[in-house]
């Protein structure tokens, strides 16, 4: 370890120099006295001794400096040097710096975002304890996806695998459900988890406070007992200290609250997160109706392989579900950390890595213009003895400087750029000593590349040339010219490309906000009440009626409908049946909706052939109203009016009328084939209630209040939710609009950078130039051939640059495929635009360095040197 | 007086800083003495061979009182240095034998 210690003296030595000076003065001198005092009591005078003594040490500078030179490290010094040199040079070129700080930053700053959520998606940040052995259990029927939705339907299936699986150490099932809470006397609609009792002891979840569940609380439990999540105790109880032990009033009844959740505990991911964990008991009825909507995660016992585990889950059937034959699977839980968004991920990797390379080629443009205008004096430090290596470190030291400070500024540009990215990414950032070293790295390179250019033409220029070279001589400058031009096309090269995927992704949006939904949602609200269980059929329909005459009271209601549907609000139903007469056909799939008669009218769907409910009541024989989608698809040309569909034990239902199509999901998908009943008709579900308002104009803000209200008066047992179908309908195209809006930045960026670029190598252009165009000018050009001539080249090479954009757009925009919408990844009104704003832009950059050349003063420019 | 053999100027030092703290005039006194005044160190080459050992950690170095009650920087044995001065007094009691090896039996 020696050599550490070594390695500290000498950065004291380096650093506290000082102090270590002035010691050593010190001892030299005494030495000096002690030698004379020893001349004097050898028979010397004072002085003659003191001069003796002088002599025979010898020049006390060189001993000190050589005593220096053992204590101390020549490299930190020299770099200390450097450093001190590149700031007092930097702050001598304040608009060079500020300029390079900018573009450094944007480079960096969005590079390290990027690379970090990148770093979060293959590595996420799973809050739980042994992450590896969880397992979402699903028997959802997208098999064929990685990551299926994670929903486990019955009750009776899971508590059967829980009795007879051997692999599980504990497994968990939890079930939304939406009550009201009141406190003082405001309802408000909380979301709570029933949780089995393995539950939150599978999650690793811990108390913040008081107790989680204990087995007793589970026996016959209605939900005497609650536990809290933290956000719930802070948010709507004040993080009151006394919380346990004391009752809330929830769901109709009062319940003890015996605990309040960590802080750190979540829920998984894509599970119904609650505020308020209830004891789950099943009771021993379950079945389809009312539907048991269970979300299943289980931890595997130690040393059990999860294809072991799925091995032996895979052989339980559950005979309950016609024509859903899905077996259970096993999906591990990390696996839905991150999902979904990876081919985001990799457009704005992509588009993040044009802008770095943009701003990398500006800066290092940038430098080389600075060392070329610094050639004299850089020559002149190599014709004084200075090696090129010190002057290369001179310039390593200026970027660095640069580079860091970029980095820095970055650094809080890529912070604040997490919070938007969360959401999207369904992730949690960490700002860590991970994303500093990213950062830090990424500004090490930067500094590299940048001075890479500069660096290298630094060690072929010859000694004699440097300075023999006046600012107006050539030859070597047209080579470089070269170079600076090169930078420009790549530059506009680069910014093309990102355009042009930024307006496809715009131009797709566009048409994604356009697609006829086949309603209007305008003005129209869905009110979502969750009932509680078991509520016989007769109350339900009185409810569902009353709820919705209610409705229609509130100031500002035009009408309302029930409807189990609302559309984009995530949830959807489907059914399979046969068609009475073609058994060819088998079973045949709807999404279907139970609604009131006013459905229709409300939403504004068209009636196309036969008739709605209208005029219909309880106890009518079955009826049911298909859509246009559905008549196509299973009947064809032929009417399907008066055709009758087979529900095996829900009778035979005769098809009145045939509506328009309505996306009620995704505005991407086709329609698909939808069917109607009238709510009243079997079966019935009755834990969901939900109404669709028309109003006059859009809700104001005590709107949700009145209904809260209202709701409480009809059924206090119900909580009432409200949202509007507008924000759904724009929810749904949410990730569609991100994207955009992170591919507009980006492109707008990288459309500056490439201005700024375009701008200095002409601007330095002109200024090389001045000679010969004072020249030129003295020789009879006009100043406008001199202007035309400045604004050719310069627009030249954006041209060149545009070609080469929109070749390399055409190869890449195909990576957006995937989520473009309608539109072409060739789209040709995209590409034409994209070239004429850089070559606008181009123009612009352009414009002030030709009006310099236009302007020069002939005299001025010769007598110049 | 002697040159002194180029290496043996740590030796030497360290031999004399093993008797006790010293300042660095005391050390060229101390060797110049005991070499019964064959050896003078030269103050150009004891000053920057004490401040490699410092850095190398075979000596320390505080201030403290000098015999007469001037302030002086005294230079220390520490245990490394004590380590060094075994390998370096073996170093040479090989070397010297070999030369003396070389110098009688040739």
């Amino acid at each position: 370890m020696s050599w550490i210690r070594q390695f500290l003296f000498k950065v004291w030595g380096s650093v506290g120099k000082e102090g270590l000076d002035a010691e050593m003065s010190e001892e030299v001198r005494m030495h000096i006295e002690l030698l004379a005092e020893r001349n004097v009591r050898n028979g010397m005078s004072p002085e003659e001794a003191l001069y003796a003594a002088r002599r025979r040490f010898g020049g006390t500078d060189q001993i000190e400096e050589k005593c220096r030179d053992e204590r101390r490290l020549h490299w930190i010094e020299n770099f200390m040097r450097d450093l001190r040199f590149a700031l007092r040079g930097l702050c001598r070129k304040p608009g060079f710096t500020v300029a390079m700080m900018a573009i450094l930053a944007i480079g960096i700053g969005a590079t390290s975002a990027i690379v970090n959520i990148g770093r979060a998606i293959v590595f996420p940040v799973i809050p739980f304890p042994e992450p590896d052995r969880l397992v979402i259990v699903t028997d959802s029927n997208e098999q064929a996806s990685p990551t299926p939705y994670p929903f486990f339907t019955f009750s009776s299936r899971f508590e059967a695998l829980r009795e007879t699986s051997k692999s599980f150490a504990g497994l968990g099932a939890v079930r939304l459900e939406s009550m009201n809470l009141v406190i003082g006397d405001t309802p408000a609609p909380a979301q709570v988890n029933w949780v089995t009792d393995d539950f939150l002891g599978v999650l690793g979840a811990v108390a913040e406070r008081g107790r989680l569940f204990v087995p007793g609380d589970f026996k016959g439990s209605s939900g005497d007992v609650a536990v809290l999540d933290w956000v719930c105790w802070q948010r709507r109880f004040g993080g009151d200290p006394g919380i346990v032990g004391k009752d809330i009033f929830l769901g109709g009844k009062s319940r003890t609250v015996v605990g309040v959740l960590a802080k750190a505990f979540r829920s998984p991911p894509f599970f119904a997160p609650g505020e308020i964990f209830l004891p789950e008991s099943f009771s021993p009825k379950s079945g389809l109706w009312p539907f048991r909507w269970l979300q299943v995660v289980g931890r595997l016992r130690k040393g059990i392989a999860r294809d072991t585990a799925q091995a032996e889950t895979g052989m339980f059937r559950f005979p309950e579900l016609k024509g859903q034959d899905a077996k259970p699977r096993l999906v591990p839980l990390p696996a839905y950390y991150g999902i979904g968004r990876d081919n985001l991920f990799w457009v704005f990797l992509g588009a993040v890595g044009f802008l770095y390379a943009i701003a990398c080629s500006n800066a290092a443009s940038l430098m080389l213009t600075r060392t070329v205008g610094r050639r004299r004096e850089l020559g002149i430090r190599l014709a004084m003895g200075g090696s090129r290596w010190q002057i290369a470190r001179l310039l390593v030291a200026e970027s660095l400087v640069l580079s860091l400070t970029g980095g820095a500024i970055g650094l809080l540009l890529s912070w604040w750029s997490y919070s938007a990215a969360g959401p999207i990414f369904n992730l949690q950032f960490s700002f860590d000593l991970a994303a500093l070293a990213i950062t830090l790295a990424l500004s090490v390179l930067t500094c590299c590349v940048v001075v890479l250019v500069p660096t290298l033409r630094l060690q072929n220029a010859r000694l004699s040339e440097v300075l023999n070279e006046g600012a107006g001589s050539l030859g070597d400058s047209r080579r470089l010219g070269r170079l600076r031009a090169g930078f420009v096309v790549v530059q506009a090269a680069l910014a093309v490309a990102l355009l042009c995927g930024a307006g496809m992704m715009a131009r797709s949006f566009l048409r994604l906000q356009k697609v006829n939904l086949g309603f209007d949602p305008t003005n129209k609200v869905g009110v979502s009440g969750i009932l509680p269980e078991n509520m016989p059929q007769k109350d339900y329909l009185q409810l569902a009626d009353r709820m919705r005459e209610v409705l229609c009271t509130l100031p500002g209601v035009k009408d309302a409908t029930f409807s189990v549907v609302v559309p984009f609000s995530g949830f959807a139903m489907s059914m399979v049946c046969k068609i009475v007469g073609r058994p060819e056909l088998k079973d045949v799939t709807f999404s279907y909706n139970k609604v009131s008669p006013e459905y229709f009218s409300t939403l504004g769907v068209p009636i196309l052939a036969g008739r709605g409910f209208e005029g219909m009541k309880a106890g009518d024989p079955p009826v049911a109203v298909i859509n246009r989608a559905a008549a196509r698809k299973y009947f064809g040309d032929s009417s399907p009016i008066g055709q009758r569909l087979d529900l095996d034990k829900d009778g035979k239902w005769e098809i009145v009328g045939v509506v328009g199509d309505v996306k009620e999901m995704s505005r991407r998908m086709e329609p698909s084939p939808q069917l109607y009943m009238p709510l009243w008709q079997p079966p019935v579900s009755t834990g969901l209630l939900f109404e669709l308002v028309r109003m006059a104009a859009e809700p104001g803000p005590d709107f949700e209040a009145r209904v809260r209200r209202a709701a409480y008066e009809v059924d206090p047992r119900m909580a009432v939710s409200l949202s509007r179908l507008t924000n759904n309908a724009d929810d749904s195209i949410k990730t569609e609009r991100y994207t955009m809006v992170v591919l507009q930045v980006l492109s707008a960026l990288a459309l500056i950078l490439a201005m700024l670029g375009i701008f200095a190598v002409m601007a330095f252009a002109v200024a090389q130039r001045q000679r010969e165009l004072g020249l030129r000018m003295a020789l009879g050009a006009a100043p406008a051939d001199l202007m035309r001539s400045v604004l050719a080249r310069g627009m030249g090479l954006a041209a060149v640059g545009v070609a080469v954009g929109l070749g390399a757009a055409w190869g890449l925009t195909r990576f957006l495929q995937s989520v473009l919408f309608e539109t072409s990844p060739h789209d040709p009104t995209t590409l034409v635009a994209v070239a004429f704003l850089l070559l606008a832009v181009a123009l612009l950059a352009c414009w002030l360095p030709a009006r310099r050349a236009a302007s020069i003063d002939p005299i001025q420019a010769l007598r110049m040197e | 007086m002697a040159e002194l053999l180029s290496g043996t100027l740590d030796l030497l030092v360290l031999r004399v800083l093993y008797a006790g703290p010293l300042h660095g005039f005391g050390i060229g006194e101390r060797i110049h003495v005991l070499s019964k005044e064959a050896l003078d160190v030269e103050e150009g080459s004891l000053y920057p061979a004490l401040y490699r050992m410092e850095a190398k950690g075979w000596i320390g170095s505080e201030w403290g009182q000098s015999e007469r009650g001037r302030r002086a920087r005294l230079y220390v044995l520490t245990k490394e240095g004590r380590k060094r001065l075994e390998t370096e007094r073996e170093n040479w009691k090989q070397l010297s034998s070999a030369i003396r090896e070389i110098l009688e039996n040739a």
